[in-house]
């Protein structure tokens, strides 16, 4: 088994919650991702230090699925904003 | 648009002035006669036909009335913000102005309602007298409860333009004025409705500043406020404020955040309309938001009709709080 992985959002990261979505943006790059759905509920609830146990048991409420199939599109939620720079492994002190 | 800041230095301090007085910096406190010669060559480059002054209170300046003069040379319509707080010389250069060549905006608070004793006599009032049709008020509306109804009667009193540009105190990105809460914005709405209606009976007409919103009135109150002959307008785009060292930024409210590169001012690659892409580039993915978060739904700024408000107050409503999670995939 691997260890886990510590993502955080770049300094560089704003975001605001707006009616049907949350706005997030890159200050350095100008990127703005409109996060709709899971991914805004997602975003949302990371935003209030929730962990990922406890966003997993949400995200299963809110789509109605079972715990595995939620579990996977959550992580890709996870994968997407990774890769869109919007999370970013966290170096470790 | 671009403003010259030609001092931070003013004789009033104006709890929701977004203009720092520039104590704090390394800027110099007047803009050297140097520097206002590349500002009016950036404003030659840039095919702008207006000298906007600004400050601080600009008419401070001890080459004020030369600085007027230079730039009337070179052919510009010369536009002074001014707290109506003049030195002499300055009050007597735009005295000397043509009519047409020359436009003044004397700021004052919506909620500065002068007293009934010896009102609208001395300065700053005296200068409106004095430049008559030149000059016209502007009221900064720092809460939703404004009573204006007393610049009918300065405006009929001193016989200056029968005009006043309505503003909304606006927040500095860092900085500490007051500015009119935005979910005030509507009841603000309400008044200036009120006040359009008794200062077209007047003939007084009403121009709006940046920053307002569409939603702040009905569809009908801003159908009523077109009948009336209101200039109106739901916009925030970059201004570029020159400042004394020859620095530029976006605009006063988001001095901190979006500047134009060092040294633009003596780079002939540069004029107003490529700084003004520069900064609406860099601000883009903010201008996708409004000042409220019911801006992401709204058909007037969808079509681009409502800007949704100004940009500081937008950048206001952004966390940068930090997300942090562990997960094994």
């Amino acid at each position: 088994m691997t260890a886990p992985v510590r993502l955080a959002t770049p300094a560089s990261i704003r975001w605001c919650q707006d009616t049907g979505r949350v706005l997030v943006i890159d200050e350095q790059t100008g990127l703005a991702a409109s996060l709709t759905g899971l991914d805004a509920a997602a975003w949302k609830w990371f935003g209030l230090s929730y962990q990922y146990a406890d966003v997993l048991k949400l995200a299963q409420v809110f789509l109605g699925l079972p715990e595995e199939e939620t579990r996977a599109r959550l992580n890709q939620t996870l994968t997407r904003w990774v890769e869109l720079g919007l999370l970013a492994e966290e170096k470790l002190p | 648009m671009t403003n010259l800041i030609v001092t931070r230095k003013c004789s009033r301090s104006c709890r929701y002035c977004f203009a720092s007085d520039g104590s704090s910096s390394q800027r110099p406190e007047w803009m050297t006669l140097e520097t206002f010669e590349r500002c009016l060559d950036f404003l030659d480059r840039s095919a702008i036909q207006q000298a906007r002054f600004l400050g601080g209170e600009p008419t401070l300046h001890p080459l004020f009335a030369d600085f007027v003069r230079r730039a009337q040379e070179r052919g510009k319509m010369i536009v002074v913000f001014t707290n109506g707080l003049m030195p002499q010389p300055a009050l007597e250069a735009l005295e000397a102005l043509p009519a047409g060549q020359c436009s003044v905006v004397m700021n004052a608070s919506a909620s500065g309602k002068p007293g009934t004793a010896g009102r609208f006599s001395g300065p700053p009032w005296e200068a409106l007298r004095r430049l008559g049709q030149k000059i016209q008020p502007g009221c900064n509306i720092d809460r939703p409860d404004f009573d204006l109804d007393w610049v009918i009667d300065l405006i009929t009193e001193t016989g200056c333009k029968r005009a006043v540009r309505l503003g909304l105190a606006l927040p500095a990105l860092g900085g500490e004025n007051v500015s009119l809460p935005v979910r005030s914005y509507p009841q603000a709405g309400g008044r200036i409705l009120q006040f359009a209606e008794r200062a077209a009976a007047a003939g007084v007409r009403v121009e709006f500043d940046c920053g307002f919103v569409r939603c702040m009135f009905s569809d009908a109150a801003a159908a009523r406020l077109e009948e009336l002959g209101a200039d109106l307008g739901w916009r925030c785009s970059p201004i570029i404020d020159i400042d004394t060292d020859g620095s530029a930024f976006h605009c006063f409210p988001l001095e901190e955040k979006y500047s134009a590169p060092d040294g633009f001012l003596l780079d002939p690659r540069w004029n107003a309309a490529a700084l003004r892409g520069l900064f609406e580039t860099q601000t883009a993915p903010y201008r996708q938001a409004g000042i409220y978060k019911e801006c992401a739904v709204c058909p007037y700024k969808h079509h681009q009709i409502c800007s949704g408000g100004c940009l500081a107050n937008i950048i206001k409503r952004f966390s940068s709080d930090p997300i942090r999670l562990s997960i094994q995939f």
